[in-house]
């Protein structure tokens, strides 16, 4: 862990947590539509984890980017996703 | 999965914040200065239609909706007539769009017959055929801000694309937001002193975070809002549709925008009784859009939209009334048929991005941050040529080719857009919009190639005195399209939108021009003091 050789490129590892923060909250969208309450119309559930999409991306972003134990964060961003998933397809298959 | 480097995080964020900042420059400023641009799409439409208006139909005391939809309506193919909108534009003509929904896979298509109206004479002054963007294609006097609303969502590509290109530059803006914040960490010491100018570098660096700083708040909730409107349609709804109602996108349409029971009753409403019964529960907003839905069949309904307009920001009202009977059903939220959660949000988000909050006091703001941001970004080009390590690289020249075209070449590019609008309305040119994209791209390019070759502060004060005498040249221009000259608009009460638009473009050819002198005046072009020496150079450039 403490050769240089066996990091990887700052570019590389830039490009692979905007791109997995990007598929995690897609995830946190497609999941948080099953566990937020509708609302009295019937549309908080769809409405709004569309719109805090760009703040769950950049937060995510940015924490597994600048985090100081990379793997701790990479593992809770992977748990996070397991569960949206869980979610998501419990609702695709499950209706 | 280990980290990139041992370096701190602090430093980390430092060379994402200059990368990003570098590849994302050119699409980033281009959304930014256009949205600018587009915040004043209306007074822009009424600058450039001032003299060929429309009376809205609640100016004209004789018109009737019904004989205004049997006169429109007149030879329409019948399966066209069961879903028909009524665009009400300031200014504009009268707008029926006769249409039907097809479904293309998971979404729908709107095709049809869209036919402009005047609603004096109720004569047809127009036909087209096709979908929803041929429908509402622009007419001469309102193609300039359409193409500078386009040049914004578009980016000039096709539709997803662009959506995408300006929903990334969003997500990219919001990167350097962060990191920016993250890295240079704004205190109030750096808030209110003013850049140093011992050195080109520090000065340039300086006055990225000053501005930075004071512009941070609109520029988070511009790069929030932006992505959201850029990637909600393109890549949420779809995935979304997908989870809760098995990739019917429709199903998902219907569910947010909300459905009424109408009544049984075989009969087909009048529209002039409705119109007039929401402009009196509105008390007598102005309306904008009237849509039939189902019309003549067992679920019909209509939604009339208006608006409250006042100074401190607008009121929208959608009230919805039986298609049977005619009437009043709801007042309905622009999502789901009750206020909620998601509605508030949503129209809080519009009203934030398009600076309407408040009326023209956030529009105004916003104009002004919109090209705070450019600068913005143009110093932080700036920062990066400062370094010059290595001046003849290929990639510094690319960067200082990049400063020139964005800094100099977007108010240049956007005078020649203007320029090129007018000229088309002189010679009477079919496709106003091909001629400004062209001739802005040309605006882009001319400054980008000076700035490979010339030195970076003369490419820039010769780009904004070009740019100050094509915004200049548009004012005096004008007149010969519009038939209003400014003498005319300032004797006119109802034409100031034109006189706001001819000073804004005033306003900027006179910064242009200042600006191009004082470069030239600091970097000794044209009429050099040698006594006065050059405050930007005192420092010698760091070149190790």
């Amino acid at each position: 862990m403490s050769h240089k050789s066996s990091r990887i490129r700052p570019t590389v590892y830039a490009l692979a947590t905007l791109v997995a923060a990007f598929v995690v909250s897609v995830l946190i969208v497609a999941g948080a539509t099953r566990w937020l309450p509708e609302g009295r119309a019937g549309i908080d559930h769809i409405v709004v984890p569309i719109i805090v999409f760009p703040i769950i991306w950049i937060v995510l972003s940015v924490s597994l980017y600048a985090a100081r134990r990379p793997r701790r964060a990479w593992a809770i961003t992977g748990a996070v996703a397991l569960i949206n998933i869980g979610l998501a397809g419990y609702g695709f298959f499950v209706p | 999965m280990t980290g990139p480097t041992t370096e701190p995080p602090r430093r980390r964020l430092y060379a994402l914040h200059r990368w990003v900042g570098l590849l994302f420059a050119l699409l980033g400023m281009l959304v930014f200065f256009s949205g600018a641009i587009a915040t004043f799409h209306e007074e822009i439409d009424d600058w450039a239609g001032r003299g060929d208006r429309f009376p809205s139909p609640q100016q004209v005391e004789s018109f009737d909706f019904d004989e205004a939809m049997a006169a429109a309506a007149n030879g329409v193919d019948g399966r066209y007539l069961h879903q028909v909108e009524i665009a009400l534009r300031h200014g504009r003509p009268l707008l029926f769009f006769f249409h039907e929904h097809i479904k293309d896979g998971m979404g729908v298509e709107e095709l049809g017959v869209a036919r402009t109206l005047d609603p004096e004479t109720l004569e047809v002054l127009g036909e087209r055929t096709g979908d929803r963007a041929a429908a509402f294609t622009p007419r001469f006097s309102h193609s300039l801000s359409r193409f500078f609303i386009d040049l914004h969502i578009f980016l000039l590509m096709p539709e997803t694309l662009g959506l995408i290109a300006t929903g990334i530059s969003g997500f990219a803006l919001l990167l350097l937001i962060a990191t920016g914040f993250l890295v240079h960490r704004p205190n109030r010491t750096k808030m209110t002193r003013g850049p140093r100018t011992q050195h080109k570098r520090v000065f340039f660096s300086d006055f990225h975070t000053l501005v930075g700083s004071w512009s941070l708040p609109f520029t988070v909730i511009v790069a929030l809002t932006g992505a959201f409107f850029s990637f909600a349609g393109v890549v949420l709804v779809p995935v979304v549709a997908m989870v809760a109602f098995d990739g019917d996108q429709e199903a998902l349409v219907r569910t947010v925008v909300g459905s009424v029971d109408v009544s049984d009753v075989d009969a087909t409403a009048s529209l002039q009784p409705f119109v007039e019964d929401a402009i009196e529960r509105t008390d007598q907003a102005r309306l904008t859009s009237i849509g039939l839905d189902h019309w003549g069949e067992s679920e019909a309904s209509a939604t009339v939209q208006l608006v409250s307009k006042s100074p401190f920001g607008d009121s929208l009202h959608t009230l919805v009334y039986d298609g049977h009977t005619g009437e009043f059903l709801l007042s309905k939220p622009r999502l789901g048929t009750q206020a909620s959660l998601g509605n508030t949000l949503v129209m809080l988000v519009a009203q934030l991005h398009f600076g309407t909050l408040f009326g023209i006091v956030t529009k105004l703001l916003w104009g002004v941050l919109g090209i705070a941001t450019c600068v913005l970004a143009a110093t932080g080009l700036l920062i990066f040529v400062a370094r010059e390590r290595s001046p003849d690289h290929v990639g510094m020249r690319l960067v200082r080719s990049m400063t020139v075209a964005l800094a100099g070449g977007l108010p240049f590019a956007t005078g020649l857009a203007f320029l090129s609008w007018v000229a088309a309305g002189a010679f009477e040119v079919d496709d106003p919009m091909t001629a400004m994209t062209w001739t802005f791209l040309l605006g882009l390019a001319l400054c980008a190639g000076v700035g490979a070759v010339l030195k970076t502060p003369l490419a820039l004060s010769i780009a904004w005195a070009a740019s100050g005498v094509a915004l200049a040249a548009t004012v005096a221009l004008a007149p010969s399209v519009t038939r209003v000259s400014l003498a005319d608009a300032w004797s006119d009460p109802s034409l100031r939108h034109t006189l706001f638009v001819d000073g804004a473009l005033l306003a900027g050819a006179f910064l242009c021009v200042g600006g191009a002198m004082l470069i030239a005046r600091s970097k000794g072009i044209g009429s050099y003091d040698p006594q006065r020496g050059n405050r930007l150079a005192v420092a010698p450039v760091e070149r190790s």
